[in-house]
């Protein structure tokens, strides 16, 4: 690798340590990546970098839960069914206390989006349903933010194959993680404050969109025509959050977007996607999803379908809106051109809206309500969040305004407000 | 990787399933609990971990779980982590370690780590992580001591180690010279490896056999600087390879191994003893004799690291008394390569050895139940350590003393006297 390589690289650790996370001395650190139990082991370079950074700010310990791919698929090819039941609950009765106490958690986001591809649905659906389960306390935990956690991606082989496959095999790799660090800021002379600027600007979009109290936002485009209703006194959101121990940290890098939750019941109107939808191992194309009274009335795929309506039905909420996202069509992943097969980097390419579970903390006083008094405010509840995108260059949008009347909130992707 | 070493690598991931594990259809199996000096699988172990989940998955286990670990991220806690964060321990792990094993299911160890890690660091923090680690531990190392758990503590090379061992092999060729020096102790180079193991299983399960019809009621062992009285405990057990957990599943808890071994009577142990290989702990202990009276070290001195001997010693009162004796012929395998490789799983069957801490349930009659009380009150010792060290030659003798005050010789210059 080269010198380049290896100072971007660092780079990056910095700008996770202290833009993503925030570490404060005294704190533990946790690094872990969702669906597959653990970190790809392949990414011990750049862990060790974050390690040492960690320490430097006076971590108190820092532990990795590592996976290892070839093993994880040799689960799925040769483990009997009732293997899938399995759960490792002391990974996640770990991490929930660690959390609960206010310290911080890594994800990282290397997926081989066709990791389970052709593997037998039936264990497939198993593991999701176990996986759901197993996860419940602690999403429930960290609706709440009680820890600067937040998600990164980082490059392996497996994605980058997928991403480059026409690229020379030994330049696929190098070329993601080239992206990577374009896609975050690394590559500014001072990454650190390039984000401290980005973060700020986000803001200041988020907090105009909360001072207009639209009633609702009308999206228009090739394959939609939608009508998202706005809860009262929703609030709009990008992408730093603030611990209760006043932490606040990037909760996503990279991040573009700027978000709240929406009515779910006062959806109208079909939209269609723009990019795949990469869940839990499912890969679903080119979709169009029918809305009446907030809840799908129809969903069809290209590619993909069952896995679609697998998704939908995972319990009720699933089939209404969770989250609605503003992203300009200008932003740096989306002029990057390539399709990441990665939500966290996808959504920041494009408008996004999302099923299932709804953003407390984008309701006024939202982080303190039951979950009765978020749906009686027009929050949706459910065990999952799946975000899907749905802008282009050829998208409007418009905010509905309490006396009916509409103003420009995009135009054809782009914003259409100074700030 | 030339083929060879592929299909011995296969062989060897079929000996640790088949003899060290014996992993039943149905079985969970955790490769890489934490132990002393590895938190886990180390993750340049990735090609043989593969293997042997692999035929873990073919014999019908349910579920293969890896807990892995880099070496190099507790390297870079020790270089860079306030110095008062070393009482933080990962717990996850001992606590999915303890899960598998009172769940009644398989758990690989290694016994593969870079002897000068952490050389030079700070020893009281080398000293708390190694209590932390003891601390949320014990419960795992109490199914052990019960034999409830078929378990199995392997050995394979690693950056660093392969320097320490080989150091006038050219750097390039280190790790396959240490690759076939592992298969060779573990029987892996024979025609049929599983066959070797049962007949080496047999001759040593006949040892035992033999000394526990003697019942010796204490042992004494001579030697360059060692002239020590061992006493053993009413109804001890000698055991050798094979194991059996209570729930009737054979294991082979060590690969390799060559010991005959039983627990001590922690107050009857007189005398002083001289080690004959450097103790590989976190600082390495060398040219050090122990005295005891009435079972307990009084008097601990070291040519080298001396003072961490002594922390060692002071991890709890049985960390100054004995808990196993193990017998090992001088010309064992490992002991006739001459080498050593800081590594207790590997030179612990190099030679015989004693061991100060925890002694071992399962090797008294009714033991594998008894409370902790219940054991120590028939002589068997506790504690949260357990540290092998080395004290065999080729100067070693042995002799077995009867209840009447017979003695009768069991080695002469490190050589088994009697026949099997």
């Amino acid at each position: 690798m080269s010198s380049e390589f290896e100072k971007n690289l660092e780079k990056y650790a910095e700008v996770i340590i202290k833009v993503a996370l925030n570490l404060q001395s005294g704190q533990k650190l946790c690094i872990y990546s969702p669906f597959t139990f653990g970190v790809p082991i392949e990414l011990a370079p750049i862990i060790r970098l974050i390690t040492k950074k960690a320490y430097e700010v006076g971590a108190k310990l820092v532990d990795v839960m590592w996976y290892d791919e070839e093993i994880y698929l040799e689960r799925f090819q040769h483990a009997p069914l009732d293997s899938f039941t399995e759960f490792p609950k002391w990974k996640y009765d770990y991490m929930y206390d660690h959390a609960k106490e206010g310290n911080p958690i890594l994800y990282i986001l290397a997926d081989n989006p066709d990791l389970l591809t052709g593997q037998d649905l039936e264990k497939l659906k198993l593991f999701q349903q176990t996986y759901f389960k197993g996860i419940e306390k602690i999403v429930k935990l960290m609706k709440d933010h009680p820890s600067n956690s937040t998600y990164i991606a980082c490059a392996v082989d497996g994605w980058a194959n997928k991403v480059f496959p026409n690229l020379q095999l030994d330049k696929r790799k190098e070329k993601l993680w080239d992206m990577i660090f374009e896609m975050c800021r690394v590559k500014f002379e001072e990454p650190v404050l390039a984000w401290q600027n980005h973060i700020k600007q986000l803001k200041e979009r988020g907090n105009y969109l909360t001072k207009k109290h639209y009633t609702g936002l009308k999206y228009s485009a090739p394959g939609t025509n939608l009508t998202i209703g706005l809860p009262k006194d929703h609030i709009w959101r990008s992408g730093t959050m603030t611990t209760k121990s006043g932490i606040k940290n990037a909760v996503n890098v990279p991040t573009e977007e700027v978000f709240t939750t929406p009515h779910y019941k006062k959806t109208e109107g079909f939209v269609t996607s723009t990019r795949s939808l990469n869940y839990a191992g499912s890969l679903i194309e080119e979709f169009k999803i029918e809305f009446s009274e907030g809840k799908i009335i129809k969903a069809t795929a290209k590619k993909g379908e069952e896995d679609l309506q697998n998704l939908i039905n995972i319990d009720e909420g699933a089939s209404y809106l969770g989250e609605v996202a503003l992203v300009p069509n200008s932003s740096p992943i989306s002029q990057l051109g390539i399709l990441f097969f990665n939500s966290l980097i996808d959504e920041n390419a494009s408008c996004h809206i999302a099923l299932g579970r709804g953003i407390n903390y984008s309701i006024k006083n939202g982080e303190h309500m039951s979950d009765e008094d978020f749906i009686a405010a027009g929050g949706n509840i459910s065990k999952v969040h799946i975000d899907f995108m749905i802008g282009s260059g050829e998208m409007d949008i418009y905010g509905v305004l309490d006396d009916g009347t509409v103003e420009p909130v995009m135009k054809n992707g782009e914003w259409a407000f100074e700030v | 990787m030339s083929l060879e070493f592929e299909r011995n690598l296969e062989k060897y991931a079929e000996v640790i399933v088949k003899i060290g594990l014996n992993v039943q259809p149905g079985q969970r199996l955790l490769i890489g609990g934490p132990t002393t000096y590895n938190y886990g699988a180390p993750i340049e172990l990735a090609p043989l971990v593969r293997l042997i989940t692999k035929k873990a998955y073919q014999i019908g286990a349910k579920l293969v779980e890896v807990m892995w670990d880099d070496d190099q991220l507790r390297l870079i806690r020790f270089q860079h982590a306030p110095k008062d964060s070393f009482e933080e321990y990962p717990t996850w792990r001992t606590d999915c370690q303890y899960k598998f094993g009172i769940e009644g299911d398989s758990v690989l160890l290694f016994s593969a780590y870079n002897p000068d890690l952490l050389e030079g660091y700070d020893t009281d923090l080398l000293s708390t992580a190694r209590k932390m680690y003891l601390k949320y531990r014990n419960s795992f190392s109490d199914l052990i001591s019960k034999s409830a758990v078929n378990w199995t503590a392997i050995a394979a090379p690693v950056e660093g180690w392969t320097e320490k061992v080989f150091p006038d092999v050219p750097q390039k060729d280190q790790k396959d010279k240490f690759w076939d020096t592992i298969f060779k102790i573990s029987r892996v180079k024979n025609e049929n490896p599983i066959a070797a193991w049962e007949d080496h299983i047999k001759q040593l399960a006949l040892r035992c056999k033999y000394l526990n019809q003697k019942q010796y009621d204490s042992l004494n062992l001579t030697g360059p600087g060692t002239n020590l009285t061992i006493g053993l405990p009413k109804g001890h057990i000698w055991g050798s390879a094979r194991f059996k957990t209570q729930s009737g599943i054979d294991f082979v808890g060590n690969i390799p191994t060559e010991e005959v071994f039983t627990t001590t009577h922690k107050e009857k142990t007189e005398g002083v003893v001289t080690a004959t290989k450097p103790l590989p702990t976190e600082v390495v202990i060398e040219d050090f004799s122990l005295t005891f009276s009435k079972g307990q070290v009084v008097k601990a001195t070291a040519g080298k690291g001396e003072e961490y001997l002594h922390k060692i010693l002071e991890t709890d009162e049985g960390a100054r008394r004995l808990g196993e004796v193990a017998l090992v012929p001088h010309s064992s395998p490992i002991s006739q390569s001459g080498m050593l490789f800081y590594n207790v799983l590997i030179d612990e069957n190099a030679s015989s050895h004693i061991a100060i801490g925890r002694g071992f349930k399962f090797a008294l009659k009714n033991g594998a139940n008894m409370s902790d009380e219940e054991f120590s009150a028939a002589g068997g010792n506790i504690s949260k350590t357990h540290v092998d060290f080395m004290i065999g030659s080729d100067k070693l003798d042995v002799d077995g003393i009867s209840e009447d005050g017979k003695t009768e010789p069991i080695m002469r210059n490190g050589e088994w006297t009697f026949k099997v």
